[in-house]
């Protein structure tokens, strides 16, 4: 065997250790779940219902009965939490027990419920707790539509400018919220540590 | 020795063909998408509500019977929204996914030809909501450099590599 073999071998090699390299690079990033798409957008226009319609649930809530609901009730706070969900969704509803958790640390939601039934929605919430300020009832999914929504739960970050700054797809946890949420609220003078309590 | 670097090509060029697969879409089992069986659940029990909802009718009337102005208009909406993929789908263009989200973006590749969008300015209206993820046709960047050239350098080091080899034998 001649040195000019030797050395192609050596190449081939090495071309097979960088693909491999990627082939476990591709499989475990999971990139689609901490979306970057939309980051830095802002919230996209709408007038929506709210699902807290004095007729039917009357949460004692301070905006219970505000009936329309419109992208500048989104950003009336440094930092917004804005959760879609639907009382179809069974990951939502293992994701409502740790809502509870943010709400009791002061974490200010807005939920958007999600191609669902008025009545079924309340009912959710009656029967195991309500985690939100307000909720937006999105029946057709026109404004998830425009927020790019691909299932529930998913959930969105939005600053006092009205500017997405986090997103992410699926359940969040303690752990979800430690990685990709809490390092927003570092910053914010007022709000209540977060992280301490973890 | 041909058949050695034969058989290291095939291996590569199938890690490379997996690597292309678990990036184009790794799923997640941690959301849910709404199909039509999720209609009803346990918390729509109440006598009140309704078991079919009429949402969904108007939708599919919306959609399935859409009135484009020409034969032309329509084909060329219809092959737009194939090259386009459900966001929410494993691997379904827009028409052939039945799923609510999938008929939504139908109906809006539909109405935004109609009303005389561009193609380009319906896929940017797609890739800003659902990102890259949506288009079959991945646009060339830095990022998908890996993914157009690899093929090419692939196919061209296998030239390069059989000429030499038999330039070789031929010697011998």
């Amino acid at each position: 065997m001649s040195k000019v073999g030797r050395k192609s071998n050596v190449i081939i090699l090495l071309i097979a250790v960088i693909f491999l390299s990627l082939l476990i690079w591709g499989i475990t990033a999971k990139n689609n779940e901490n979306s970057e798409v939309l980051i830095g957008e802002p919230i996209p226009h709408f007038e929506l219902l709210s699902l807290y319609d004095p007729q039917n649930y009357n949460p004692q809530q301070a905006n219970a009965s505000q009936r329309y609901i419109n992208q500048n009730d989104l950003h009336q706070l440094p930092m917004q939490l804005i959760n879609v969900w639907a009382s179809w969704c069974s990951t939502c509803r293992l994701e409502h027990a740790y809502l509870l958790t943010l709400k009791q640390q002061g974490i200010p939601i807005i939920g958007i419920n999600y191609r669902d039934q008025r009545q079924a929605a309340i009912n959710v919430l009656l029967q195991e707790g309500d985690p939100y300020q307000q909720v937006i009832f999105d029946p057709k999914g026109s404004l998830a539509l425009d927020l790019g929504v691909m299932g529930t739960p998913e959930s969105y970050l939005v600053n006092q400018q009205g500017v997405i700054v986090q997103r992410y797809r699926g359940q969040l946890s303690a752990e979800v919220w430690q990685r990709y949420f809490a390092p927003h609220f570092v910053s914010l003078p007022s709000t209540p540590s977060l992280s301490a309590q973890q | 020795m041909i058949w050695r670097r034969f058989f290291l090509f095939s291996f590569l060029s199938s890690l490379l063909f997996s690597v292309m697969l678990t990036n184009s879409y790794a799923a997640s089992s941690n959301y849910e998408t709404k199909s039509d069986d999720k209609t009803n659940n346990t918390y729509a029990a109440s006598g009140t509500d309704p078991i079919f909802v009429v949402l969904d009718k108007e939708q599919s009337i919306n959609v399935d019977l859409f009135q484009f102005d020409n034969i032309q208009q329509q084909q060329q909406a219809i092959s737009l929204a194939k090259s386009l993929r459900c966001p929410q789908c494993q691997n379904q263009n827009l028409i052939e996914s039945n799923s609510p989200i999938a008929r939504d973006l139908r109906l809006k590749v539909f109405q935004m030809y109609k009303e005389g969008k561009s193609e380009q300015e319906i896929i940017d209206y797609m890739t800003y909501r659902f990102g890259d993820f949506v288009l079959y046709n991945p646009k060339l960047s830095m990022a998908t450099l890996l993914l157009w050239g690899a093929p090419l350098l692939l196919l061209l080091l296998l030239i390069f590599y059989s000429f030499r080899g038999i330039i070789n034998q031929q010697q011998k």
